[in-house]
């Protein structure tokens, strides 16, 4: 068998990934996770906009142009180090909100993620700082 | 030609088989309406093509590819994220 692996490894997204798993809880690593997720997902809607100036007639007629598109020089590679910058910078503290109603607050500076639901706290949005001493004491009492 | 050019041109090159549209219509068929998570692993020795396979469905759904190998390893963790439903 090959000694060898290709394609090269995305350094960036295992860096990040990796970075607190050893020192969070399961709640925590979900919220990074998730945290990771949204970030990605919103940097990836802001390359298709800054490209796509076509209008693809199917879906696999644009998978097939991104698909190309990260293979191109070190498009995957700047993409992957976009998200990961600006997962770290303190600009993302705060909170997002994604489409199942799942809130993810993350404070970088302070270490500290908390991701909130509907299934979870029993509502589905509201002031970050207000449900953060909700979380706390949840996890407490877990 | 070294063996690292030989492992790009090999992957430039036209993909033999249909493993990677009976991935898409296996992913497909999962459930989407029970709380199980929706993944697959995809498990055989080095050297046997499942970056490739995966790489090739890419072209079938949009897929934000991640591979989060130990660059100290020589064998490939690929995790890719398949969009099933784009909107766009």
């Amino acid at each position: 068998m090959l000694a060898l692996a290709f394609p090269d490894p995305d350094e960036d997204i295992r860096t990040y990934l990796l970075r607190y798993a050893a020192h969070f809880d399961v709640f925590d690593v979900q919220a990074y996770y998730l945290t990771f997720l949204g970030v990605l997902f919103t940097q990836v809607c802001h390359e298709l906009d800054r490209l796509v100036n076509a209008q693809f007639n199917t879906h696999h007629d644009l998978a097939a142009w991104w698909r190309g598109h990260l293979n191109e020089g070190n498009n995957r590679a700047n993409l992957y180090q976009s998200i990961t910058r600006e997962l770290g910078q303190e600009k993302i503290s705060g909170h997002l909100r994604l489409r199942n109603g799942l809130v993810v607050c993350f404070f970088p500076y302070e270490k500290a993620i908390f991701a909130y639901s509907k299934y979870t706290v029993g509502r589905q949005t509201g002031g970050c700082c207000g449900l953060e001493s909700e979380a706390r004491g949840r996890k407490q009492k877990a | 030609m070294n063996t690292s050019s030989a492992l790009r041109s090999a992957w430039e090159r036209s993909y033999t088989g249909v493993n990677h549209t009976l991935l898409f219509k296996n992913i497909n068929a999962m459930s989407r309406n029970k709380p199980h998570s929706n993944y697959v692993a995809i498990i055989q020795s080095s050297g046997t093509g499942k970056s490739r396979m995966v790489h090739e469905q890419a072209k079938l759904v949009f897929t934000i590819p991640f591979n989060l190998r130990d660059p100290a390893e020589k064998r490939g963790k690929v995790i890719l994220l398949s969009i099933m439903s784009c909107e766009y």
